[in-house]
């Protein structure tokens, strides 16, 4: 039997007993006990975890994420990557130690505020000029290769134009968000419709805040669809390798 | 009606959640992991099941684009 680490917590004694007495009733995957391992401040919530491919499967990475949000509510954390197993309680407390000053670093930057996700969609062909798409008829009845090279040249300039958007877009959202005071960290859109991929870390308190602005800007924007996501443990802002 | 921004739509959060918990977070660095014996086994059941929901994705593409189940 392994240790399968969920988060690790920033907390006093007393609410990480309170965890662990189950008076808040958080289970781990298929129902096992959490127990923590802590180093000073910080604390490991773990559950013990076989090392087999049964358990590293959708439903369990679902239930292992419910459990991560759990504890989001009611504490600051790092969440762990899905299948971060160690051999013992033993061990985890030496990585606490060996990383303990990333550790609570990591956790300052965090501390109070929660992770949303901000996606836009459009139908591209909306945003692609129609004329360029027009020179491909034209060339109709010309050689293959003309045809080829037409059709090439206009997907680069659809990519192009797309792109503009994006960053055109990329600014104005910026512009509206950065009132909140938050972090964004643009990604790379998914292909397709998806004129906007970024995620947001702000306050909590700020997250009715941030839900008027993208309302606001949706409003503005009926051509755009925007989905907002959260709030979520701060998945995409911990930057630490545990060693 | 702040609510309504928030996509609750299942299938996108399953993706989002995965997206998050199979390819973010903190990490366990190779050089631990190796030296805990089977642990590699761990993270290639996490690969293979990220290939799956990317094969997921996939095939919800298929699907937008024929307008059928298959």
């Amino acid at each position: 039997m392994h240790k399968l680490i969920y988060a690790i917590i920033h907390a006093k004694k007393e609410s990480v007993c309170r965890l662990m007495n189950f008076d808040i009733g958080i289970q781990g995957i298929k129902g096992r006990e959490l127990s923590a391992v802590s180093f000073n401040d910080i604390w490991a919530v773990v559950s013990d975890a076989e090392n087999k491919d049964s358990e590293m499967n959708n439903d369990y990475a679902l239930e292992f994420a419910a459990v991560t949000e759990e504890l989001s509510h009611m504490f600051t954390l790092l969440p762990m990557r899905f299948g971060s197993l160690l051999k013992s309680d033993a061990e985890i407390l030496k990585v606490l130690e060996k990383n303990y000053d990333a550790i609570r670093n990591n956790l300052i930057k965090v501390e109070g505020k929660s992770e949303y996700g901000l996606k836009v969609f459009r139908n591209s062909s909306d945003i692609i000029p129609v004329p360029e798409l027009a020179e491909v008829k034209q060339a109709e009845g010309n050689s293959v290769y003309k045809n080829y090279i037409l059709n090439k040249f206009n997907e680069y300039r659809a990519d192009e134009t797309l792109l503009e958007y994006s960053e055109e877009l990329k600014t104005e959202i910026a512009e509206h968000i950065l009132g909140l005071n938050a972090v964004i960290k643009c990604n790379k859109v998914t292909g397709g419709n998806n004129v906007y991929n970024a995620v947001l870390l702000l306050e909590k308190e700020m997250t009715d805040n941030l839900t008027q602005t993208v309302i606001n800007l949706q409003s503005f924007h009926k051509e755009l669809n925007m989905m907002l996501t959260g709030p979520w443990a701060p998945y995409n802002f911990v930057d630490i390798t545990l060693k | 009606m702040g609510a309504d921004i928030f996509n609750k739509k299942r299938d996108v959060t399953i993706v989002e959640i995965l997206d998050r918990v199979l390819t973010k977070g903190v990490v366990i660095s190779g050089d631990l992991v190796i030296s805990v014996a089977d642990i590699d086994l761990v993270y290639l059941g996490v690969r293979l099941l990220l290939s799956s929901v990317e094969t997921m994705e996939q095939l919800k593409l298929n699907k937008g684009k024929t307008g059928t189940d298959a």
